[in-house]
C-alpha cells in the first residue's frame, strides 16, 4: 500500500457489547488494498460483529471503524463495497436475474451496463445457465454462488464475505477459493470470515480471532513458522494455548 | 384483556347519539286536560340513554346539523301537532299535521334503526293516555343521508378497512421478518439505500396492493350487493391508500419486535381486537361505552371507516372528509417516521 492511502477496511481497538456479552474486545485489523484477508475463528468469536461494525450495520461502543478511510457507517463509499452476508440474503421467489436487477438498481448501476455485468458475474460464479431460475429451486451451493454474484453486480473494490463456504461441499469450496484468488488478481480487496481454518491458507494474511480479540495475525506461512506447525488448524490451536497461558 | 374489551364493546347498546329535536307543537285542550302537549310528551319520552338531545331553532337548522355530521337525526314535530291529532281522532278523514318527521343519517344503519325505533316508542308512550287510538304517523321518507342504504352499504366500508388494514399489516410484518431472517435487510443496509427510502418503497408497494384489493372489493360490492357509492370514489381510494401506508408502517414497527414469523403472528390478536371492536367496523362506535369512545379515535382504522362511510353513503366531498383524511395522513406520517427510526435503531 502506498503511503497516505487509507486501507480498504480498518478496525482499530473496536469494542462492542450486546448486553452482558462482549462481542468485540478491542479488535484491531486492517485489510490493505488488493489484499485477501481471512478472519478466522470459532463460531461466536465476533467475526460477524466485526463486519457489521465496519459496514455500519452495527455501531461500536468504542474504537475506530473505517472503510476506505471513511468512518462507519461508510455511506459515501458504500458503492465500492460488496457484502455477502452469512445468510443467502436473496429474494427466494425471484429469479437469479431479478435478484441481480434489484441489487443493481439499489446500487444505482447504469441500466445500460446491466446485461453485461450480469453475464460477467454469473459467468464468474458459473451460473450463467441459471439466470432465469427461481432462487427457491436452486441447490444450496448455487444459492451461495448467486449470493456472491449479487454482491458483485456493481463491481465493488472491496468484497466482504461472511462465512461464504458454510454448507458448501468441499469441491465447490475449492472453486470458491479459486474465485477469491482471481478477484484478488483483479486488484480487489477481500475480507473473508470462516471457521474452516484450513481453507484460509490461500489468504495473503489471516487473523485468528477468539472472544472478540485478535490472538495472532500474519501471512499463513509465518504463522506456521512461528508455531512450528504444519497446518493452520494446528497453528490456531497453538496460538489459543499461548493466549490462554499468557492471560489466565 | 381481549375478553374485557370484547365484553365492553359488544355488550353495550347504542347510546349517547346526538339528535337535533325541533318541537313546533303548542298545547291544546283534550277532554278535561286544558294544556295537553303531545309534542312535549314525545320529547320527554325519548330514551335518554340513547338520545342526547341537541336543541335546534327550526327544521333548517336541524337538517344542517345532520348534514354536517353533528347530529345523527333530526326529529321535527310540526306546528299544531296536538290539535290536529285530536281533530283526527274525532274525524277520520281529517288531514292535518299528524306526522312526526324523522330525518335520518342512515350512513350507520344500526344507529339509524335504533333512533327510529326510539322515536316510535316515544310517540306510542305519548298517546297511550289519550284512551283512544290516535292516528299519528312517523314519517321517515326523507332521510338526509343513505336513502337507499342497505346493511351492505354500511358493511362494505368496514370490510374494506378491515381487509386493507389486516392484509397490509400481515404482509409487512411477515415481509420484514423475512427480510431480517434472510439477511436481505443487511444486504440493503450495506447499500446506498437509506432507511427512509426503504420505508417509502414499502409504502408505495403496499398502497398499490391495497388499492387493487379495494378495487376488487368495491367492484364485487357494486355488482353483487348492489351498493351505491354516492360520493367521489377517488376519495374512497385516497382513504384506502393512506390507511395502507399507516398500516404498513405499523407493520414495520411491529416486525422489529418479532424475531420469527411465529412471533409476529402472535401480535395479530392485539391488532385485530382493537381494530375489530373499536373502529366501528361491524359494531357502531356509538355502541361502545361513552368513556371508551376516545379510544376509538386513537385507532387509525376508525377514521378510515368513518371517512369511507361519509364518502360512500353520505356522499361527502373533500372539504367534509378532510378531517378524516388529515387524521389518517398524520397517523401514516407518525408511523413512517417511527418505522424509519426503528430501522435505524436496529443498527446499534
Amino acid at each position: 500500500m502506498e503511503a497516505g492511502e487509507p486501507p480498504a477496511l480498518l478496525l482499530d481497538a473496536v469494542e462492542k457489547s450486546f448486553g452482558e456479552v462482549k462481542a468485540l474486545d478491542g479488535l484491531t485489523l486492517r485489510v490493505g488494498r488488493g489484499e485477501l484477508y481471512g478472519l478466522l475463528g470459532p463460531n461466536g468469536a465476533g467475526k460477524t460483529t466485526a463486519i457489521r461494525v465496519a459496514l455500519g450495520l452495527a455501531r461500536q461502543d468504542a474504537g475506530r471503524a473505517e472503510v476506505f478511510g471513511v468512518p462507519s457507517p461508510p455511506r459515501s463509499v458504500i458503492q465500492r463495497v460488496g457484502f455477502v452476508p452469512q445468510e443467502p440474503a436473496l429474494y427466494r421467489d425471484l429469479t437469479v436475474r431479478e435478484n441481480l436487477e434489484l441489487f443493481a438498481a439499489v446500487f444505482g448501476l447504469d441500466r445500460a451496463r446491466w446485461a453485461d455485468r450480469f453475464l460477467r458475474v454469473l459467468k464468474f460464479v458459473e451460473l450463467d445457465s441459471k439466470a432465469d431460475e427461481v432462487v427457491r429451486n436452486l441447490s444450496g451451493g448455487q444459492v451461495r454462488r448467486t449470493s456472491i454474484a449479487a454482491a458483485m453486480v456493481h463491481d465493488p473494490d472491496l468484497l466482504v464475505l461472511d462465512e461464504p463456504t458454510v454448507g458448501v461441499d468441499p469441491e465447490l469450496r475449492v472453486s470458491f477459493w479459486d474465485h477469491f484468488a482471481s478477484l484478488k488478481d483483479q486488484g480487489k480487496s477481500i475480507l473473508i470470515t470462516t471457521h474452516y481454518v484450513a481453507e484460509a491458507s490461500r489468504c495473503d494474511r489471516v487473523g485468528f480471532v477468539r472472544a472478540g480479540k485478535l490472538v495472532a495475525e500474519g501471512p499463513p506461512a509465518d504463522l506456521l513458522a512461528r508455531t512450528s506447525t504444519s497446518s493452520l488448524e494446528d497453528a490456531f490451536l497453538a496460538f489459543l494455548r499461548r493466549d490462554r497461558g499468557e492471560s489466565p | 384483556m381481549a375478553m374485557f374489551v370484547f365484553g365492553l364493546a359488544f355488550s353495550g347498546n347504542v347510546s349517547d347519539i346526538p339528535v337535533a329535536v325541533v318541537n313546533h307543537d303548542s298545547p291544546a285542550a283534550f277532554g278535561n286536560q286544558t294544556d295537553l302537549s303531545l309534542g312535549a310528551s314525545i320529547v320527554e319520552h325519548l330514551d335518554p340513554d340513547l338520545i342526547r338531545m341537541v336543541p335546534a331553532a327550526d327544521e333548517a337548522a336541524a337538517v344542517a346539523m345532520v348534514e354536517r355530521g353533528e347530529a345523527r337525526a333530526a326529529v321535527i314535530i310540526p306546528r299544531d301537532f296536538t290539535r290536529d291529532v285530536i281533530a283526527s281522532i274525532f274525524n277520520a278523514s281529517f288531514r292535518g299535521n299528524t306526522s312526526v318527521f324523522v330525518r335520518l343519517d342512515r350512513s350507520n344503519v344500526n344507529v339509524a334503526a335504533d333512533l327510529e325505533r326510539a322515536v316510535a316508542v316515544a310517540m306510542q308512550e305519548a298517546v297511550k293516555d289519550l284512551g283512544r287510538p290516535a292516528p299519528i304517523k312517523l314519517d321517515d321518507s326523507q332521510p338526509i343521508y343513505g336513502k337507499d342504504a342497505k346493511f351492505a352499504d354500511f358493511f362494505i366500508p368496514g370490510i374494506m378497512t378491515f381487509a386493507v388494514f389486516l392484509l397490509t399489516n400481515l404482509l409487512t410484518i411477515t415481509g420484514f421478518v423475512q427480510e431480517r431472517l434472510a439477511g436481505t435487510l443487511d444486504r440493503l443496509g450495506a447499500s446506498p439505500l437509506t432507511e427512509g427510502e426503504l420505508v417509502l418503497g414499502y409504502s408505495l408497494g403496499y398502497s398499490l396492493v391495497a388499492l387493487l384489493q379495494s378495487v376488487i372489493l368495491i367492484t364485487v360490492a357494486v355488482v353483487v350487493f348492489q351498493i351505491t357509492i354516492v360520493g367521489p370514489i377517488a376519495l374512497a381510494f385516497l382513504i384506502v391508500a393512506l390507511l395502507a401506508i399507516a398500516s404498513q408502517a405499523l407493520g414495520i414497527l411491529l416486525s422489529a419486535a418479532a424475531r420469527t414469523e411465529a412471533q409476529a403472528v402472535q401480535f395479530l390478536p392485539f391488532l385485530v381486537f382493537p381494530v375489530f371492536l373499536l373502529s366501528g367496523i361491524f359494531w357502531p362506535v356509538e355502541a361502545i361505552p361513552v368513556w371508551l369512545r376516545p379510544l376509538s379515535w386513537a385507532v387509525p382504522t376508525t377514521y378510515a371507516v368513518e371517512g369511507l362511510r361519509s364518502v360512500m353513503i353520505r356522499g361527502w366531498g373533500l372539504e367534509r372528509v378532510a378531517p378524516f383524511i388529515l387524521a389518517l395522513a398524520l397517523f401514516g406520517l407518525v408511523f413512517l417516521v417511527l418505522a424509519r427510526l426503528s430501522l435505524k435503531r436496529s443498527r446499534r
